[in-house]
Parts: structure tokens; sequence; C-alpha cells
């Protein structure tokens, strides 16, 4: 395991991928040939550090927005590749990887039991930072981010979550297949999530390194859902929209504001959703505002957990 | 973009890259042994944009959605300037001065604000701060007493006054939060089925603490200055001014980033024509249809995000760059 040589091998995701970058525009020939002959003694020793992860027993359901509760039966997320940098910062700035992790698995975020899932390999010294993606990465040499085997396993999302709720005493079905990827109008080729320089993340890793584990709570981004939009019990309105909910029934109205006519979705066991009408569950698709708060909430939200040496 | 020719030595250095990897031979072979020294004169530099404003388009520095937008005032807190030798904190020299300009003002580009005399001769790592202002902060003529006694009391690194116009423009707030009075819809609505109103020039005004200590910075991979015996060398701290309008927070190269606006309007809450901190903060980042995927908020320096002030607070903590385009790590745990 042990080496006293340490050159540039990070692939990918960071030195590499940005100097390749660089090289293709033409600007810095000289630089890249410095990088690529970097390798220097330094003292570091190569490790692996076991990786594992962990959910988060919810307690009772998650309340949304304007006090809706949720049950949530499914939250998977995939993880993973995982980079951890020398620096405060991640991402462009993270000039070499310390240790990574290229793989990427679905983490089960309501089971609490740790789960190994790889290892980090690099050298050994200080980590400051991290940066990973959600199962689809960016890299410089493709056009559109690459859903890994763990998004392909989610029907290429990053999170799925299948919960329920209830409107006007009817069990509504809720599910979402997020993808969190970087886009041409982002940063192609950086991890989408970084770490804020105002968490705190500083470890001297060392051969014997016991291990880092990853624990998800899934339940401050459920709970930045407002599905009240699509829920809410509505009536006919003159100048109002051409279908409304009221609870189980799909009313369709007059431009007077009168009921034409209205059909309850519960007698073939379905639900009634605003704008779409009678539907066999409430789906988070894109065009939601609740897809957006789940996606805004996995890149910005509440962080995981970093913690070393978990106890067995 | 920053007027190169504004730093002209400064701007030979970045343009001619052999020159660059050339200094960094010379100075990492150093002169052991030497206590020649030299001086080192700081400038404070304000991105273009905050002079000039930006204009809609869908070129560079372009705001890409149909805003133009210009600031009247863009109060800094700026300083001290921090210089080490390797990173090691027992070379750490300090100029300890906290500068509040207004960036805005600064037509020149650029203002001589600290210096360093007698610095040994080689390499140093640029470091310096944008910390909350105290009243010990020194008050440039470029901002009035009213103001500076605003940012000492509130504890702000920044103050931003400005006005975004487009002749078609519309602010569309979220219907949950909106109090449009008796302004009267335009009968189009936003993706998110929000009511639009006509408004084809909005204020903001907001100031905000954001902390921050950059550095060590780089510019072109090359970090920090070089001090050169019986010679005056100069580096700039820079603010960037458009890291409000960003879809990201990007760390490095900022080519990949969009410049957009209307996220903005739409948080005229009550369709005053002026966005206050009070309507940013009362704004979760999901409530907005602007904020869709076209924004990547993952290397936010502040999270959780919960709402768009914090969100313009993190852009803020973003703006600090070296020698123009340079790159500066950034810390905000101190503060």
């Amino acid at each position: 395991m042990s080496s006293r040589r340490r050159c540039v091998y990070t692939l990918g995701t960071t030195r590499l991928a940005r100097d390749l970058r660089r090289v293709a525009k033409g600007s810095s020939l000289v630089w890249f040939g410095l990088m690529l002959a970097g390798c220097l003694d330094t003292g570091q020793a190569r490790v692996q550090v076991p990786l594992s992860v962990a959910g988060t027993e919810l307690v009772g359901d998650v309340v949304t927005k304007g006090d809706v509760p949720l049950t949530v039966e499914r939250a998977d997320l995939a993880f993973g590749p995982l980079v951890l940098c020398p620096g405060n910062t991640a991402g462009e700035l993270c000039e070499t990887a310390r240790l990574e992790w290229l793989d990427a698995v679905v983490v089960d975020t309501l089971d609490v039991t740790p789960r190994q899932v790889g290892l980090l390999e690099g050298v050994t010294g200080q980590v400051r930072s991290w940066m990973y993606d959600l199962g689809i990465t960016s890299q410089l040499t493709e056009e559109s981010p690459v859903p890994l085997p763990a998004a392909e396993d989610l029907g290429d999302a990053s999170f799925v979550l299948e919960a329920r709720t209830s409107v006007a005493g009817q069990e509504v079905p809720v599910r979402a297949f997020v993808a969190v990827q970087q886009t041409e109008d982002t940063e192609l080729g950086v991890p989408v999530i970084r770490k804020s320089a105002s968490e705190l993340f500083d470890r001297d890793v060392q051969e014997g390194e016991a291990g880092l584990r990853v624990t998800f709570d899934p339940s401050p981004w459920i709970a930045r859902l407002d599905l009240r939009p699509l829920l809410d019990p509505g009536s006919c309105a003159p100048g109002g929209p051409p279908t409304v909910c009221d609870g189980p029934l799909n009313q369709e109205c007059a431009e007077d504001g009168t009921v034409v006519v209205a059909v309850d979705c519960s007698v073939e066991g379905q639900v009634c959703v605003q704008g779409r009408g009678c539907v066999d569950a409430l789906i988070l698709d894109s065009s939601t505002s609740g897809y957006d708060a789940l996606r805004l909430a996995l890149l910005a939200g509440e962080r995981p957990v970093f913690s070393w040496s978990p106890a067995p | 973009m920053i007027n190169q020719q504004k730093l002209l030595p400064l701007a030979l250095f970045h343009r001619n890259r052999s020159l660059a990897v050339a200094l960094v031979v010379a100075s990492g072979t150093g002169c052991s042994g030497s206590t020649a020294t030299g001086d080192l004169d700081v400038l404070l530099e304000s991105e273009d944009v905050i002079v000039e404003g930006l204009v809609a388009g869908s070129e560079g520095e372009n705001i890409q959605d149909g805003w133009d937008v210009s600031f009247s005032r863009y109060i800094a807190a700026v300083g001290p300037v921090h210089l080490t030798q390797g990173g090691d904190a027992s070379t750490e020299v300090e100029a300890e001065e906290t500068h509040v300009v207004d960036l805005s003002k600064l037509t020149a580009g650029t203002l001589s604000l600290w210096s360093f005399a007698d610095l040994e001769e080689g390499r140093w790592d640029f470091n310096y701060e944008t910390p909350v202002t105290t009243s010990s902060a020194n008050r440039d003529a470029s901002v009035s007493e009213e103001d500076f006694d605003a940012m000492v009391a509130a504890g702000w690194t920044y103050l931003i006054d400005g006005t975004m116009t487009r002749a078609d423009g519309v602010s569309c707030p979220p219907a949950a939060l909106a109090t449009p009075g008796d302004a009267t819809p335009t009968g189009e609505t936003n993706a998110g089925g929000d009511d639009c109103y006509t408004a084809p020039s909005i204020n903001f005004v907001f100031g905000a603490a954001a902390g921050t200590e950059f550095g060590p910075c780089e510019i072109d991979e090359v970090p920090g200055i070089v001090v050169v015996s019986g010679d005056t060398k100069t580096a700039a701290a820079t603010i960037h001014g458009d890291h409000l309008f960003f879809n990201g927070f990007p760390e490095g190269n900022e080519g990949g980033i969009s410049r957009l606006a209307q996220w903005l309007a739409d948080c005229d809450l009550n369709l005053d024509g002026t966005v206050t901190a009070d309507e940013l903060t009362a704004i979760a980042p999901e409530q907005l249809s602007e904020i869709d995927e076209r924004f990547q908020l993952g290397g936010s320096p502040i999270s959780p995000l919960t709402n768009m002030y914090e969100y313009l607070r993190a852009q803020m903590k973003t703006q600090g760059h070296f020698q123009g385009e340079g790159e500066c790590a950034l810390d905000v745990e101190a503060h």
C-alpha cells in the first residue's frame, strides 16, 4: 500500500480534466507538461479508506409547508462519486484530490444501518473539503452528464421519493424522481455539490484511517415541499381555470364560474390533482415547484454528516 | 471583465505566460540567505461592471434574460491584507486597515489603499478580508457619513443600491407571497403560474454582512505576488459586481456561468418598484419559478440556503478576486 511517490493521478473529476480543457483551449502547454512531470517525493503514503453510508430513521410523518404531513415510504439517493480535497475550497480550486471514490451507490436514506460501499483511494494528508455528485457525473469529455449505474437504477434520477398524504380523507400517493446534474448553463466538469466554506471539515488522514461515514437525513429536504397548490381544494370561479379539484371531485368549470360537470376520481381509485384532474398519484415532475424544491434542497439544503472512524 | 490597461504591469504579467513561468522558476530557485527587500502597493480594484453596469444580451457578461443593470452605490468594506511566505503563519505581515469604499464611484478602476515596505524579496501569498464594518474602519470620501454609519450600525460588509431596467419588463412575484395591492396584472403568468405586473424599472437596495477571508490568491495558476529587491510591485484586491446575478457558485473559471436577473425582479412582493432585504428574506429559493434547472447552487458558501437574502449573501462571499480575474480560496469560518 505504502508508496513514497505522489503523482497527479486524479482522473476525470479534477485536475487532469481541468488541464485537458486548458490544453484544448491552447492556453498552457507549459503548465500541462510541468504537471505531467510532477511526480514528487513528498513523504506521503498511499491509503485506502473505507467509505460507508447510512440514512436516518424518520420518526412519524415529515411535515411539509402549510403543515401538510407526508408519510415517507421510500427516499433513495444516488450518491457518488466523492472527492476529498486538501484545501478549504473544493470545486475547480481543488488542485489535486487527496482521496476519491469514483463509484456511486443507491443509499436508502431511511435506513440507519451503516453500509460500506467502497474505498476512498489516495494519499495521506490533510483534507478540508469535499465534493460529490448524485449519481450523474459531468465529464469534460462528454457533452452531457452521464448517469452511473446507481442513477440508472433509479430511472436516471438522483433521488426518488415515494410517500403518502391525505386530502379530504382520501389517501394520495406522492412520487418524485429528481435528477441533479450540471448543464450547459452551469459548471460542466465539476461535481454538483461542494462543501460550503461555512462548514467545518478537517482531518489529517493517516495510514490505518478507520473510515469515513456519510449519513443522510432526507427529512429537511422533503419538508421544503409545498403540496398545497396541487392538493388544496378549489372551486370554480369566473375567469378561473377550466378544471378545479375539490377534494376527490374533478370539476369542469364554465367561464361564468359555474360547475359544468363533476367527476369523483375516487370511484376509479384515483385522486384529483389541480391542473391535472384524475390521476393515480401526484407525480412531482420537472414542471412542478415540488420538483424544484427537492432539487434545490439536495443542492443547497441540509448537508449529510461526515464522520471519521465510525464505531463498528 | 477587468480593464487590463488599468494595471499595465499586471497585464503584461498575465498575457505572457512564459514570463510568468520564468518568474515562478526564478522565485522557486530562490536566493537563500539574501536580505534584499522590496515594497508592495495594494490596490482596491472595482470590476468595470460595477461602474459601467451590465447590459442585456447573449454574450460574455451580458444579463441573459433581457435586463440592464446599473449601480448607484456599491459600498464595500475591504481589508486587512495579509501576506505570508509559503503559507507559513510565522512570516505573516499585515496591512491592517479596513477601508469602506463606494466601488461604483471608482471610475479610475483602482484605488491605492495598502502598502508594505521592506518585504523580503521572493514570492508571497496574498490574502485579504471583506469584513463587517466597524467604527474603526476608514471611510473613503466616496461614501457618505450616513451610509457609513448605517453600515457600522448594522454590521454590513456591503451596501448595494441598483436599478434594473427593461422596456417590456415585468415582475411576477410568487402568488403565495405577493401583496400587489391595486396593481393590475398584465394577464400573463410566469412558468410557476404567478401573475405578472408591468415593471420596466425596478430598484434594489440591501445591505448585508458577508465577512469573508479570501486567499491564498492566484492568477493563471501562479500564486500570490513576487517582491523584487529595490522595486515597488503592485497587486490588486478585485471586487466583482456581477456575482449577484450568477446562476451558481463557480470556484475557478466563471466561463460556464450565466447572468440572470428576472428572479430579482420577481422579488418585488409588494410591487412598489423596490426590492428590499425584507422581501428577499421572505422568499425561499423554491418559491421562485425562475430558480429552475439553470441554477446550480451546490457550491454555496452558505448552507442551507433558506431564502433569497441568504442567497445574495452567499454570492457576496464569492466576489473577492485577485489581479482582475484571479481566484482566491475563501474562508468564512472565522466570520
